[in-house]
Formats: structure tokens, C-alpha cells, sequence
């Protein structure tokens, strides 16, 4: 029975072939070695960072403002700390966060969505209106008020942003789940009187995941703009947290005459969230063969 | 055919917004004045335009506005008395003259004679009765000033003639000085004494001053002459005045480069420092304020009930390094509560000053474990000197081992989490901005620091009944004994000082930027924020 399972479901491609079609493109394979460079960067940043003390507890009032030089390669702020050193760690603090978002959407989305497609009547109409009245606030609104309700703080600013995501998931999964559920080894399963949440788990959400997988994936970049967003409007990430978004925010009062405090935790924003886009489209192509361009 | 036919109606819709255009831009605007007789299109159109680092106001109701809007109702309404900076004396504005007997209970003011109202009705001492009686029914804001006039506590507000006001007190109070102040204190007419805050906030006004509220968005406010002021207008003097909200530091500066402001204040230090340069575009002009910044600390709760725990706090604190590194000395560090230039500010009253050795001293002396101590301390979103000031602070009871947990809040965030009714959900420690609502230390002392059965702004939840009843006696012989006040407040601040119930960290000094086109910029003290716009005059 299970080599008869086995013929039934769908064709999976190997990691070999997918990593082969992600290279192929040349943006995406850039995309790709930048973000594994950022996500060694965040993971080594402890060591790497030029002044770690210039991350929480120190401050050097006397070399506030400097500009970019062989010292401070991108200046130093008001407190005269070192922002190579923040922007360098700042990396861990917006993959983490956005990582931890995208992570917590994802398991409250999926199963509600896997669950409200494949039961269908009620339990598809209750779990969907709920949905309906998440999705129908901006999600950085509803953040916004999340976190305005919880407290600000970066956990707490996750936690909004979860809240706020899951519902995309469960739409996205529902849809698939609807169509999977019709499929030859589902029903296989269902005639040898699998039970039905075993079904869900072990056949239905593994063969819909592909679509969430390429959704999450593109939405990675935008959570760490909306992290970056709560924390500039002071509801995220608090001081001296080294947080891309607070740190522009903190440096917007010295942007004429001091540039580079606020230019380069934005261009880490821009790279990162570029970055995560473009191999969000490269995974979409691998997935979805219609897309594909060649 | 179809796309003449539309460039006929384009030009139809065009030329009607234009009328319309036309129209208004001699009318009072979105809003109106609550009578027309002083009203119409003024001749001169040239615009004062003063951007502001904040919201212009709150409300714009005389009675109850407790904020920033006393930057529109100081132009817009009048009070009878003004109290003046540089004499420390109190001098006339809608009153003439004013007596009162022996202990201060009983004040009669005269009023002038020539005082109409934005809609064209003359001001009688009526009129003052019912813009008295609004506050105080009212309650809200800067009501309290008119504590000791409140029937409940024996007091009373009659006309006693038609330009004289007799205001009886329950208790000595310098009512000489509660009548100058810059909240709850305006004189309006009778036709708008009814009318609610909303109606207000909506761009309405009754007041007799030199500007009527024309509109008002929320972000901007615009003003416009009235032209029955009694003091007559030159042509060199702003008929129109726009002051709008533009939060960016660094926008207000380019608006200052191009010339398209001509007014604004609150610079970041880069900014300023770089503005300063640009003599050959505008001016500054350092104006002394009573506003000063004051760090609560919670002494209903551990570990601050323990005073010296908070002596090694006041210790701590780098009230040097913020004046000098994130200031860039547009401040000076607060010596006692009073501000410097108030009467009952003492020079001699005990300040701390930055020493970790003298803070790691108290500290072991409390016997305060700080394994794993963290202490909280809130501010207000978008004040980012305070951000920087408590990193810096971070860092000092770090070496103390005491974490340091910034949080930015809203201010009904931080507000509401102050007034939490269990003590150990408060914060411990509490980062605000205070100016006076008129000038008397009493607003320090019987605001922040006097018992309170329900938690208003004595955030520091302090109970002392030593100190209120200081407090009391310096209200009391404030308008019979100054000198004996006076000595009274500068015995409740070196309690303060002596047991960091609250840490004054520093004084506010405003530095306006002002383009070169104009002059006449003055802020007085006792008004903070507030720019007569009356004075300012086109070079």
C-alpha cells in the first residue's frame, strides 16, 4: 500500500534540481549569496563586529557624529558608538524578528487554513470570516494597534505582526487544500480509513505547501520592512536595541549634516529586503513551472 | 466632438473652482470667528508662517485647552493680567488696576473700557463672571488655578459694576497672579460661552486679541487680524499667520534655507549648529523658559521607596554629558525644582551631580540587590534627546549592575500606565517635560509633588505630610508674606533634592530661528511656546 501511496502523489523535485534552476538566474544567484552572506553575518556578528561594546552598554560622547573612515567604516552616532558594528548586528535582529514572524503566521496560518479547506461547511465558514475581518485592515494598521494594545517592544511587535500575517497563509492553503483534497491518494488514504487529521498533516498540508512556502519566502522582506516601520515609529525595537528601522529613526534628526547614520541601516534594509524578493520570485519559477521563463 | 465637449466642461469645472477660490480667500475660511463685525478680508496679504515641532493644539477651547494651544489662544484670546519676565511683576492687560485687603482674600479688578470681542460686542465685567464661571464648571485643564474661588471652598466671582469684578477667595490666594494665566484664564464673550470644546477645536473663537482663528486642521492653524483690535495695526505688522505641525527637524531647516518659513524652534543640535552658520538668512534668539525636565521616580514601590537606592539613582544620572554632548548646551542643568529667573528658585538648594563612586556609595548603603535588577523608565515617543540622555544613563547603572529598560510610549500610553491603579504595574521611573500654568512654584509643588488621593501628576506617588504641609504654607503666604513663601519653597526643594523624590535633570532654554525678514520674536517665560505675533514686524 505504501508503494501504491507513493506512485500517487505528486512529483517532487530534488534539492539538487531546484538549487540547479535557482543558480541558473543570474539575479536570484546573487540574491542568494548576498542573503547567505547576511545570515553568516548576523549568526557571526558577536565575533566580526569591529567595537561589540558599541552594540548595548557604551557610549562615547567625545567621537559623536563622525563621518565614515578607516576607524568607524560607516561613522559613528550621537552617542559616538560605532554603526558598522550596529548595522552588522542589526542583521540579526531583523532576520530573527522577521524569521520568528514569518514562522508564528505560518503555524497558526497553515493549519487553520488546511483545516477550514478540507472540512468545508461550517468549520470552512467560521474559520474563513474570521479571516475575512483580519484581512480586511492594512496589516501594518492592525499591527500598529496590536502592539499600541500589547506594549511596545520588538517580542511584542512580532507577536502583532504574526497576528496580522496568518490569515494570507490560511487563504493561500485553503484554496489548495480544497483542490488537494479531491486528488486520487487523498481518497486513497480516506478509503483505508486514515483519520482525518492524520490526513491533513500527512498528506494534504505537505502537498499544498508549495505556493506558502514561495508567499513566505517574498513576505520575509516585507516583515522586516514592517518591523523596521513599528520600530522608527518607536512601537517595535526599543533603545539601544541595534534595529535597522530605530536606528533611522534616531538618526533622521541629523540627516543633512550626518548622512550616513541614517543611509546605511537603509541600505541594509533595501539590500536585505531586495534581496529576499528577487529569490522569493526565483523560488516561485522553481514551484510553478507555468512562471518559468526558459 | 465628444473631446470638445469635454474641454468646454473641464473649463466650466476650472473657472467655478476658481470662483469658489475666489470666494473664499476673502472669507473667514473653513472656520469663522464667533461674529463677523471685526472680521472681512484683511488688505494685506503677506503670511507669517511659523512651523512648530508638534501638533499646534489639543483643543482650542480657552476653558479646558491645557497644551500646546496656548500658542494659538495667547494671540487669540487676552487675560487680565500678564505677569512680566523681566520686572517679575504682574502688569495689566484687559484690567486696569486691581486691590485687595489685607490677607488677600478679596480682589477687585477694574477693567478697561474699549475692549470689543471678535464679534463686535464690547467686553463688561459680565463677561469675565461667565469666562471665570466656564472654567471652573468646566473643570479640565488648568481649572485648578481657581481653587480658592470655587464656591465649595468659600469662594466667589461677582460683577460689581460694569467694568469691575470683585473675586472673593475661600483661602489667601494671589489671584493677581492666578488671572495672568496662560490656561483657563482667557476672557471670552458671552456668545460663545456656551458653546462646546468641539465647536472650539473646529476653528471657532470669542476672544478680544489681535488674531481670529480662520481654520484649524489638526496639524496647522490660521490666524487672521482682527481688525477691531484696540491697539490698531501697521502695515509692517503679519494680518495672517499660519503656524503648522512639521515634525522633521530637518524639513523645518530647509523651509528655514528657502525661505518659505520665517519662524521655527526645536532644532536638532546638527541642525541648529548648521543654521546658526547661515547668518546672511536668518537670526536666533535664545529665549529663557520655565519648562524643565523631570525624571519621577516611583517611591510607592520597591526598590525606589528606599531612598537611598534613589540617591544612587540621582547620582547616576549624567546630567553634565546631556547639557553638553547631546544638548550642545541649549539647556543648563536644573538647580532645585524652580526654574531659574522664577521667584523661589534658590541657587544654593542641594543639586546632585554625576559621581558613580558617591552612586555605588548609596547604593550599598540601601542594600538593594541588584542581581538581575531592571528598572523601567518611560518617555514620550518622538523626544529623542530623551532617548539619547537615558542611554547614556543606561550605561552609568549598568556599571552599578541595575539594567535600564527604555520604553518610548505615547503619552496616553505612558499616562495610563502611570495612573495604573496597582503600584507594582507602574514604571519606575518617568521622563516629562513641565512648564507653569501661570507664574507661581506652586504649580511644581501642588501638582507634582503633593499628596494626591487619585493620580494625576504627582508621578513620583509620593505622600509626604511634611512637605504638603510646606506646600500649603507657601500657597497661603504667597500673596500676605512672598518672602516667607519664597523661603517656604526653597525648604520643599532641598527636601526633594535631599531625598530624590523626583530628579530635576534639566532646564529648557528655546532657541528660535527666526528669518531675517523679520523681528519683534520675544517669549516670555511664563507662557511657554506662546509667540505674540502682535510684536512681529516685516523688516
Amino acid at each position: 500500500m505504501n508503494n501504491f501511496m507513493q506512485a500517487m502523489r505528486p512529483r517532487v523535485k530534488s534539492f539538487q534540481e531546484s538549487l540547479y534552476l535557482l543558480t541558473r538566474n543570474k539575479l536570484s544567484l546573487i540574491a542568494l549569496i548576498i542573503l547567505i552572506l547576511l545570515i553568516l553575518a548576523a549568526i557571526l556578528a558577536p565575533v566580526i563586529i569591529p567595537y561589540p561594546e558599541d552594540l548595548m552598554d557604551a557610549a562615547h560622547t567625545s567621537i559623536s557624529l563622525q563621518p565614515p573612515s578607516a576607524e568607524h567604516l560607516m561613522g559613528t552616532d550621537e552617542l559616538g558608538r560605532d554603526i558598522f558594528s550596529r548595522v552588522v548586528y542589526g542583521a540579526r535582529v531583523s532576520l530573527t524578528a522577521a524569521l520568528a514572524a514569518v514562522g508564528l503566521a505560518l503555524v497558526i496560518g497553515i493549519p487553520l487554513g488546511a483545516v477550514a479547506g478540507s472540512f468545508g461547511g461550517w468549520v470552512d465558514n467560521v474559520i474563513m470570516r474570521i479571516t475575512d475581518v483580519f484581512l480586511s485592515f492594512p496589516p501594518l494598521l492592525l499591527a500598529i494597534a496590536m502592539v499600541a494594545v500589547l506594549g511596545s517592544s520588538l517580542n511584542n511587535a512580532i507577536l502583532a505582526i504574526s497576528l496580522s500575517w496568518w490569515p494570507w497563509y490560511t487563504r493561500l492553503i485553503r484554496g489548495q487544500a480544497i483542490s488537494v483534497k479531491e486528488r486520487k491518494f487523498v481518497q486513497a488514504a480516506e478509503t483505508i480509513g486514515t483519520g482525518r487529521m492524520k490526513i491533513i498533516f500527512k498528506h494534504i498540508i505537505p502537498n499544498c505547501i508549495s505556493p506558502v512556502i514561495v508567499q513566505a519566502s517574498m513576505d520575509i522582506g516585507g516583515v522586516i520592512l514592517t518591523v523596521a516601520s513599528l520600530s522608527f515609529l518607536g512601537l517595535g525595537a526599543q533603545l539601544p536595541t541595534p534595529e535597522w528601522g530605530l536606528m533611522i529613526s534616531m538618526g533622521r534628526r541629523f540627516f543633512p549634516d550626518s548622512w550616513w547614520y541614517c543611509i546605511f541601516p537603509g541600505v541594509a534594509i533595501f539590500i536585505t529586503v531586495l534581496c529576499f524578493n528577487l529569490l522569493g520570485d526565483a523560488i516561485r519559477e522553481i514551484l510553478d513551472p507555468k512562471t518559468r521563463k526558459n | 466632438m465628444k473631446r470638445f465637449l469635454c474641454l468646454i466642461l473641464a473649463g466650466a469645472l476650472a473657472l467655478s473652482l476658481a470662483a469658489c477660490g475666489g470666494g473664499d480667500s476673502g472669507s473667514a475660511g473653513a472656520g469663522s470667528s464667533g461674529g463677523s463685525a471685526g472680521g472681512g478680508a484683511p488688505a494685506d496679504t503677506k503670511v507669517l508662517y511659523h512651523t512648530y515641532h508638534s501638533a499646534p493644539y489639543i483643543t482650542l477651547d480657552p476653558s479646558t485647552e491645557y497644551s500646546n494651544g496656548i500658542m494659538v489662544l495667547q494671540n487669540v484670546y487676552e487675560t487680565l493680567t500678564r505677569y512680566n519676565s523681566e520686572t517679575g511683576e504682574v502688569d495689566p492687560v484687559l484690567a486696569t488696576s486691581w486691590t485687595k485687603n489685607d490677607d488677600g482674600t478679596v480682589w477687585v479688578f477694574q477693567l478697561r473700557d474699549d475692549v470689543t470681542f471678535h464679534d463686535g460686542t464690547p467686553m463688561t465685567a459680565q463677561q469675565v463672571v461667565s469666562s471665570f464661571k466656564r472654567s471652573m464648571d468646566l473643570g479640565q485643564g488648568g481649572a485648578y488655578i481657581w481653587d480658592a474661588v470655587l464656591e465649595s471652598n468659600g469662594g466667589s466671582v461677582e460683577a460689581t459694576g460694569d467694568y469691575e469684578v470683585t473675586i472673593t477667595c475661600g483661602y489667601p490666594c494671589a489671584i493677581d497672579l492666578v488671572v495672568s494665566a496662560g490656561y483657563a484664564a482667557y476672557i471670552m464673550s458671552d456668545s460663545v460661552i456656551e458653546q462646546t470644546t468641539e465647536w472650539f477645536t473646529e476653528g471657532h473663537d470669542g476672544g478680544s486679541g489681535p488674531y481670529m482663528i480662520t481654520q484649524a486642521t489638526g496639524d496647522s492653524v490660521v490666524l487672521q487680524a482682527y481688525e477691531g483690535y484696540r491697539g490698531g495695526w501697521q502695515d509692517n505688522q503679519y494680518r495672517n499667520v499660519m503656524i503648522r505641525d512639521v515634525p522633521e527637524s530637518s524639513a523645518r531647516r530647509q523651509m528655514m534655507e528657502t525661505g518659505e518659513c520665517q519662524l521655527s524652534s526645536e532644532f536638532s543640535t546638527t541642525d541648529l549648529a548648521a543654521l546658526k552658520e547661515q547668518t546672511d538668512k536668518v537670526y536666533t534668539y535664545q529665549a529663557d523658559t520655565f519648562n524643565n525636565i523631570i525624571m519621577f521616580l516611583n517611591t510607592a514601590t520597591e526598590p525606589c521607596n528606599n531612598a537611598d537606592f534613589r540617591r544612587a539613582l540621582a547620582y547616576a544620572f549624567p546630567y553634565e554629558e546631556t547639557v553638553n554632548e547631546i544638548l550642545n548646551g541649549n539647556a543648563q542643568q536644573s538647580v532645585g525644582t524652580v526654574p531659574s529667573g522664577l521667584w523661589g528658585h534658590d541657587d544654593s538648594v542641594f543639586q546632585y551631580t554625576c559621581d558613580l563612586d558617591k552612586a555605588k556609595e548609596y547604593l550599598d548603603k540601601s542594600g538593594v540587590n541588584t542581581d538581575g535588577l531592571t528598572l523601567t523608565v518611560t518617555y514620550m515617543t518622538g523626544y529623542d534627546e530623551y532617548a539619547s540622555a537615558l542611554q547614556l544613563y543606561q550605561v552609568n547603572l549598568k556599571q552599578l549592575g541595575i539594567g535600564l529598560e527604555l520604553r518610548s510610549m505615547e503619552w496616553d500610553q505612558q499616562w495610563a500606565q502611570a495612573q495604573n491603579t496597582a503600584p507594582e504595574d507602574r514604571q519606575d521611573m518617568f521622563v516629562f517635560i513641565w512648564w507653569p500654568d501661570y507664574a507661581d512654584p506652586v504649580s511644581w509643588f501642588q501638582s507634582l509633588l503633593h499628596s494626591e488621593d487619585q493620580i494625576v501628576y504627582n508621578l513620583s506617588y509620593l505622600k509626604d505630610p511634611e512637605l504638603d504641609a510646606i506646600i500649603e504654607d507657601a500657597v497661603e503666604k504667597t500673596v500676605t508674606d512672598r518672602a516667607a513663601a519664597e523661603a517656604d519653597y526653597v525648604k520643599a526643594q532641598q527636601m526633594v533634592a535631599e531625598n530624590a523624590y523626583l530628579l530635576n535633570l534639566y532646564d529648557q532654554m528655546h532657541t528660535y530661528v527666526i528669518g531675517n525678514s523679520i523681528e519683534g520674536v520675544s517669549e516670555n517665560p511664563s507662557y511657554s511656546n506662546a509667540i505674540l505675533y502682535y510684536n512681529i514686524t516685516a523688516k
